[in-house]
């Protein structure tokens, strides 16, 4: 079987490193930015580069917020990848006055307030720590590439933690329904092993 | 050669960064290929270039052995050689899950578009920052800072301001710039990495120039990946403890001196903490 995932374009994303994932597993990879292609697809990715502001008008100008919100909802196969996480929360410190989709509870945040050892952004591997309950995100090391993170636990969704100036987000997993803040496609065997319990979930 | 882990940490165990507080990441093992015309090459202060193999192949084989990102630097970027370099880099991301950086004549917005298309996780760049510093902040408004790496050749300057001054052009041209300085304000223009180069420790293997990664350290919060001068994991060890978050290296491993694992092996003896390979746990939940 290959399976078939569709990646969102947004216009500022660099998406050959997801795409090339996937067809490592060989599964027939589309990039679209159209709404009706996005709600119809079994598998659906949205990834993120860049700024939240301009990934949320991209998002807006073409139309694909319901897309996106109502499968995330409905339990269907999705897979946000770092801003894609971000944009999936109510709002963030990145980019004051722009809503995200809300379906993740609390604001994203900066690293390193009050923390001035940190580095910024944080660039490398971390240690990725599911919660009970957790059935696609493993425990492993993961590439990270980050200057903002969620912290705020959401009912119903299973927390994946990891340790950078303070406890905070590194995934969270409800069904079929996946965000990661870092990135699975960078992160050699263990984001294999993570993109293959999705594709299987 | 042969390493022997020093007297007291002889367990071989790795120093796993352990869940708290912690500030620091396990410090990242960057092989670079320096690539000309397609081909892997090596040389010294950046002249005498010899060929060392087929850039995919290279950097599969150094993911294999535990490679924590590649870097592929052009290191004789021209006009008539970008359709090659896309070339290069789109058969070293089919063969690479681990980031790619990609360095080498980025001259405009469009040069890094191009290599993020083709599959660079990040672009470095030198002389045109150099030249025009806007873009930086150009590169990180579109891509976002953690796509955009200042990468700094830095030359011993032992008479004025930090001892360390900018050299660009593969260390043709001095153009009188701090690198200290310098670093410090790419970090503030957008950069969100900096890959400092030692240009008269470059494939030398006399170590890392600690100076300049202490004085950098000093100066910036965005990573520092070191370059310049690793022959052995003491160096590399070295680097760590001057502030280098990650460091990277060409002649050592191109050799087969020493192999990814070995030089991570050797780290966590010396109590440098390194990012284990992935094994994945039996299933515990019900």
């Amino acid at each position: 079987m290959t399976p078939a995932v569709t990646v969102v374009r947004t216009s500022t994303a660099n998406l050959a490193s997801v795409v090339t994932a996937f067809e490592r597993f060989g599964c027939s990879v589309r990039t679209t930015a159209d709404p009706d292609a996005v709600a119809r697809s079994d598998r659906v990715v949205l990834p993120g580069v860049g700024a939240f502001a301009a990934a949320r008008a991209a998002i807006d100008t073409r139309g694909l917020e319901d897309a996106l919100r109502d499968r995330m909802l409905q339990g269907r196969s999705t897979l946000g990848i770092c801003l894609g996480m971000q944009l999936m929360a109510r709002g963030s410190e990145e980019a004051p006055g722009v809503t995200g989709l809300g379906l993740l509870d609390g604001e994203v945040e900066s690293y390193g307030q009050g923390h001035p050892e940190l580095r910024v952004p944080q660039m490398g591997w971390n240690l990725v720590s599911p919660s009970d309950g957790c059935r696609i995100v493993p425990r492993g090391f993961a590439y990270f590439a980050n200057s903002y993170r969620l912290a705020t636990i959401t009912p119903g969704w299973h927390p994946v933690w990891s340790e950078y100036g303070g406890r905070f987000l590194a995934a969270v997993e409800r069904g079929a329904v996946v965000a990661c803040q870092f990135h699975p496609e960078l992160s050699g065997t263990y984001g294999k092993a993570l993109l293959s319990n999705w594709l299987e979930a | 050669m042969a390493w022997t882990p020093p007297p007291g940490n002889r367990s071989g165990r790795s120093a796993i960064v352990e869940p708290g507080n912690s500030a620091s990441l396990p410090v990242r093992i960057v092989p670079c290929l320096d690539v000309r015309a397609g081909r892997v090459v090596k040389g010294v202060k950046f002249q005498g270039l010899r060929d060392q193999g087929d850039p995919a192949e290279l950097a599969h084989s150094y993911e294999e052995q535990g490679a924590d990102e590649v870097v592929v630097l052009d290191v004789t970027a021209t006009p008539e050689g970008r359709g090659t370099r896309l070339d290069t880099v789109r058969a070293v991301r089919a063969r690479l899950s681990v980031p790619l950086t990609v360095g080498g004549g980025i001259g405009e917005v469009e040069d890094a578009a191009a290599l993020l298309k083709a599959g660079a996780d990040k672009v470095a760049v030198n002389t045109a920052a150099v030249r025009r510093p806007e873009l930086l902040s150009a590169l990180a408004t579109r891509f976002g800072s953690q796509c955009v790496v200042i990468s700094v050749d830095a030359a011993g300057w032992h008479t004025r301001g930090s001892g360390y001054e900018v050299v660009v052009r593969s260390g043709t041209e001095r153009v009188g710039m701090d690198a200290v300085a310098w670093t410090r304000r790419a970090a503030e223009l957008g950069a969100g990495e900096v890959l400092l180069t030692s240009f008269d420790r470059d494939g030398t293997r006399s170590g890392y120039e600690l100076g300049l990664l202490r004085a950098v350290r000093s100066s910036v919060r965005i990573p520092i990946v070191a370059s310049g001068g690793a022959d052995t994991p003491e160096h590399m060890a070295d680097a760590v403890r001057a502030g280098a978050d990650a460091v990277l290296a060409a002649s050592i491993f191109h050799q087969r001196n020493w192999t990814v694992q070995e030089v991570k092996a050797a780290l966590s003896g010396l109590g440098v903490a390194v990012r284990p390979a992935y094994t994945a746990e039996k299933e515990t939940s019900a």
